[in-house]
């Protein structure tokens, strides 16, 4: 019968011309929302993943019930991915709550704060408060490194990678553990 | 085996039984052990992997958490340490395979997780699924397969172990049990040796000997007791048994006296039943029994079936019987058998008939009677049938023959009367009683001498009659016949028979013929035939003058021709110009000379003359030869009117003539006849007899039998029509045959047309052949017949007597 065998492959030609489409797509990165998409996809699932690996000081969570709030500062790329993914989950009996904080005390009140690249000069006290507050800092840029960020995603041969600056979280009184410093490309330790 | 073992000697029993219970407790022993090693074996196997897994699940959490497959496989890298571990597997969240690991070459497909943690043992190798928890939550799956060949080896080890441990055991359990088996098994041995003893010598005076007072003591002390009691009791039953088989032997003895005694009479009453049963089957005679009490039929016999046409087997049916009788006997039989069955007489006879299946009737004498025993009120009716079928038929065939006879006796013209020896009357009809107009009474009292008186007093001559009857009451087997002359003129005639049953003469018939009638038409018929025979030879005779005037009238044709030829001759003769030469020449008498010199005309005249003279002379001769056959013609005629007168002269005066001529001559008279139509004659005459007969009787048969002959040709129609004449000669016969070729007779009228008035021609008298035949038979001759049927012709033949030595032939000649 030509109508079903016209369809079928009129359905195959359709699905070739998507699959050139993500190709061209793919092959041009950082150009396109949807590739952006992708890697924020898997920075906010890290993002989720480090607040099981971290350890707060004592002292930030006197309340057992309190939530852990995650912090993303400025310009918030992960659109309502992190959420999704925190959504419904607990870490050790606490639920996620996800943050845009602008000025200090809303920094202050979170204790996973994100730094998407270009938001660094908002936060240049990295080192300072932050650090005393106790409070784990993730950043995406070698700026974002170089200024005491504790860790940082790195793009290594297509995949998201991190270092982790050990020297800054102890300072801050964060315990990280050892699995995630195994996974990490560099660990800054103190000299 | 437990036969076997059953039969083995109490010692051998006994160190089985010690290996076995010793064997069988080792064995369970070692079977518990080993499969207890097993089960923890395989239970600290499952554990200590178990813990192997989470360890792993711990450690491949976070490269879980970030994708980081390397680290994982790094993680399984550290499993070489464990040389039992065959596989290992990290499952993602999704159960994807996210890290592997592989001890062996030969690749491991890792099929998806279970939902729940397991451990199993499959196809000789342990799976252990174990999941990833991270912060509560399930992130992926650690898979781990390890193979039992640590078990195999502890396995191996125990059996070896177990195996020496027990073939150590069983052997000093022997020692021990071959050791110890004799404190039971010599006591048992020696009291079986006293026990052997005592039943192969008959020695009831041997004891065992004691050893103990255990239970083997106490069966010792048992068995003594019993020997003694046997010796005691032995003697006492050989005393008896000498009594008991005296008394035996007597008892025998008259109890094989009985049972010949009963076995003879058993012989005997079976030979009384086999007679009976022989009789009972044998006889003609049907037979059945009955109970009286219920009218049971239990006994039949074949004649019975044979006669009834009910089967034995059938005839205890109810309403067999009612079916098998003819209706019209059923209800006469009733009203007989009631009485009887009610017990008012003792038996009841009856004649009648049974029908049988096929629908043939058979007569019976039935018979019924009672018996039995009056005092225990035990009757039985036994009922005789006798088959009387054939008395029956007998008897339907007597009375119809009976009927038949007297049917005929009355039927006939004659009068009968059957006289017995005894001079009775036995029989007569209607007839003899109208003949001698006997009254009844007369033949009603069956005296013969008073019926004799009466024809006496009719008769013309009664004393010869009288002389006749005496004379054949002294000859009994002697027929008679006679006639006898009534005084009123009828004439009757008298036959007597012998009247015999079975060869032997029991009476006379007498028949007589009342012949008065039969006398006068026979008188009456004679004087016709006197009438008849004239008119028929003047008949022959008026026939033989018709051919003769016919045979004148074809001869006087011939006459009168030649009468008018010569005539005509003489008419117109030449000797009319004779006369004219004549007339000239007497003209000139004068000179005639010189006339028949000179004259022309007289010139010619000798010429002429001449010529006249050869035709005068042709004429003469022609006349001449005219006048011949006249001359001849009327001879002819003169012949047959001489011949007519020659057969017209009386009858009954014998001549010797010769047998051609005579045919020849009715050949003659018929031959005109013949020749106008159209009839071949052939003449055969084998033989040429000369005969001393009436020679116009014969010619009158021959004229008859040749003109009958041309008339059959003639109605045949047939072109070759043809009448053959034989005369044949023989050793006093001669024999002349006309036979023809016409239209034959059929076979019905060959024995008729003899007959006076019989004829088959609109013009025929009827009575040629009849007549023919008589004057044959006159002249001691015969005529016959002969026809193979209608368009075969017909041979009539006469036979005359002949004498061939008599005188001879001449030929004919004046």
């Amino acid at each position: 019968m030509p109508a079903p065998a016209m369809k079928r492959f009129s359905h195959t030609i359709r699905r070739l011309a998507i699959c050139a489409t993500l190709v061209l797509l793919a092959a041009t990165p950082g150009l396109v929302q949807a590739e952006v998409t992708k890697e924020y996809q898997v920075k906010a699932a890290f993002l989720y993943n480090f607040t099981k690996f971290v350890e707060w000081p004592p002292a930030r969570f006197a309340d057992a019930q309190r939530p852990i709030v995650i912090g993303i500062v400025g310009r918030n790329p992960f659109g309502d991915e992190l959420a999704k993914i925190t959504g419904g989950r607990k870490i050790n009996g606490r639920d996620i709550v996800i943050r845009l904080v602008a000025s200090e005390a809303e920094v202050l009140s979170a204790d996973l704060i994100f730094v998407s690249v270009g938001e660094e000069e908002h936060l240049p006290d990295l080192t300072g408060t932050l650090q005393q507050a106790g409070i784990l800092t993730v950043g995406e840029s070698p700026r974002f490194a170089a200024a005491g960020g504790m860790i940082t995603f790195v793009l290594e041969r297509d995949k998201i990678r991190f270092q982790i600056n050990q020297a800054a979280s102890e300072q801050a009184g964060l315990k990280i553990n050892a699995q995630l410093l195994k996974l990490a490309i560099t660990v800054q330790r103190k000299s | 085996m437990p036969k076997h073992f059953s039969n083995l000697p109490i010692r051998s029993k006994l160190v089985l039984m010690f290996l076995l219970t010793s064997g069988l407790a080792l064995l369970l022993a070692s079977v518990s052990f080993i499969a207890y090693q097993r089960f923890t074996y395989k239970r600290d196997m499952a554990r200590d992997l178990t813990i192997t897994a989470d360890m792993i699940a711990f450690n491949s959490a976070s490269a879980l958490s970030f994708d980081d497959s390397g680290s994982a496989t790094e993680t399984l890298r550290g499993l070489v340490a464990q040389p039992h571990l065959m596989a290992a597997c990290v499952y993602g969240k999704d159960g994807q395979v996210f890290a592997t690991y592989q001890r062996d070459r030969k690749p491991v497909a890792f099929s998806p997780p279970p939902a729940a943690a397991t451990a199993r043992f499959v196809d000789g190798h342990l799976d252990i699924y174990r999941p990833v928890i991270l912060g509560g939550e399930t992130i992926g799956t650690i898979y781990l397969r390890a193979d039992l060949d640590g078990l195999s080896a502890q396995m191996r080890s125990f059996s070896l172990i177990v195996g020496l441990v027990m073939f150590a055991s069983i052997l000093a359990a022997y020692a021990l049990a071959h050791r110890l088996q004799r404190v039971i098994s010599n006591p048992m041995t020696q009291l079986a040796t006293v026990a052997a003893r005592v039943a192969t010598e008959k020695d009831y005076a041997l004891r065992a000997q004691k050893h103990g007072d255990d239970e083997i003591g106490r069966l010792i002390d048992g068995f003594n007791e019993m020997l003694a009691q046997i010796q005691s009791r032995d003697s006492a039953l050989g005393a008896a048994r000498a009594n008991l088989e005296k008394r035996v032997e007597d008892r025998t003895a008259e109890l094989a006296n009985s049972l010949a005694l009963l076995k003879r009479a058993q012989k005997e009453a079976a030979q009384e039943q086999a007679r009976f049963k022989f009789i009972f089957e044998s006889v003609p005679v049907g037979i059945s029994l009955v109970e009286m009490s219920g009218e049971r039929l239990h006994l039949v016999n074949p004649a019975h079936e044979r006669i009834t046409g009910v089967p034995a087997a059938e005839s205890s049916a109810p309403g067999v019987f009612e079916r098998a009788t003819h209706p019209d006997d059923y209800r006469r039989q009733l009203e007989l058998a009631q009485p009887f069955i009610r017990g008012e007489v003792d038996r009841y006879s009856i004649e009648k008939r049974y029908v049988h299946p096929d629908g043939h009737v058979v007569w019976a004498l039935l018979t019924s009677r009672k018996f039995g025993d009056r005092s225990t009120g035990w009757q039985q009716s036994v009922t005789t049938l006798v088959d009387i079928t054939e008395r029956k038929e007998t008897e339907e065939r007597l009375a119809k023959s009976l009927s038949v006879l007297h049917a005929t006796l009355e039927s006939t013209t004659d009068g009968i009367l059957v006289i017995d020896f005894a001079g009775k009357i036995s029989n007569y009809n209607q007839k003899f009683a109208e003949i001698w107009r006997m009254p009844p009474d007369v033949l009603a009292t069956g005296d013969n001498q008073r019926a004799i008186d009466y024809v006496l007093s009719q008769l013309k001559d009664p004393e010869t009659f009288t002389r006749k009857i005496q004379s054949l009451l002294t000859q009994p087997e002697a027929a008679s016949f006679d006639v006898l002359e009534f005084a009123d003129g009828r004439v009757v005639e008298r036959h007597s028979q012998p009247h015999r049953v079975a060869g032997e003469t029991v009476g006379r018939v007498w028949s007589f013929r009342d012949v008065t009638e039969r006398k006068r038409a026979e008188e009456e018929l004679r004087v016709a035939h006197q009438q008849l025979l004239d008119a028929s030879r003047q008949a022959g005779m008026a026939e033989v003058a018709t051919g003769v005037l016919h045979n004148v009238g074809n001869v006087l044709n011939s006459v009168n021709v030649s009468a008018t030829l010569a005539a005509d001759h003489l008419r117109h003769s030449k000797a009319a110009n004779l006369a004219k030469v004549c007339e000239l020449l007497d003209q000139n008498k004068a000179d005639v000379g010189a006339f028949l010199t000179s004259d022309p005309k007289g010139r010619i005249i000798p010429a002429y003359l001449g010529t006249l003279a050869g035709n005068l002379a042709e004429e003469r001769t022609a006349v001449l030869a005219e006048l011949n056959l006249l001359r001849k013609n009327i001879e002819h005629i003169k012949d047959i009117v001489a011949m007519q007168q020659n057969y017209a002269r009386n009858s009954g005066f014998t001549e010797t003539v010769s047998l051609p001529d005579l045919i020849d001559d009715a050949l003659r008279m018929n031959a005109g006849s013949l020749a106008r139509h159209d009839v071949e004659l052939v003449r055969d005459y084998q033989a040429r007899p000369v005969v001393t007969t009436d020679k116009h009787k014969i010619l009158q048969i021959l004229i008859n039998l040749i003109r009958n002959a041309k008339y059959a040709c003639d109605d045949s129609g047939r072109a070759d029509k043809r009448i053959t004449v034989r005369i044949t000669a023989g050793a006093g016969t001669a024999r002349v045959a006309i036979i023809d070729n016409g239209i034959g007779i059929p076979a019905e009228n060959l024995t008729r047309i003899f007959s006076h008035g019989f004829t088959t021609r609109q013009t025929g008298h009827g009575f040629g052949l009849h007549s023919g035949a008589l004057a044959a038979k006159e002249i001691g001759g015969t005529l016959t017949a002969h026809s193979d049927g209608p368009r075969s012709g017909a041979t009539f033949t006469i036979e005359l007597p002949y004498k061939p030595e008599s005188t001879p032939h001449a030929e004919p000649g004046v």
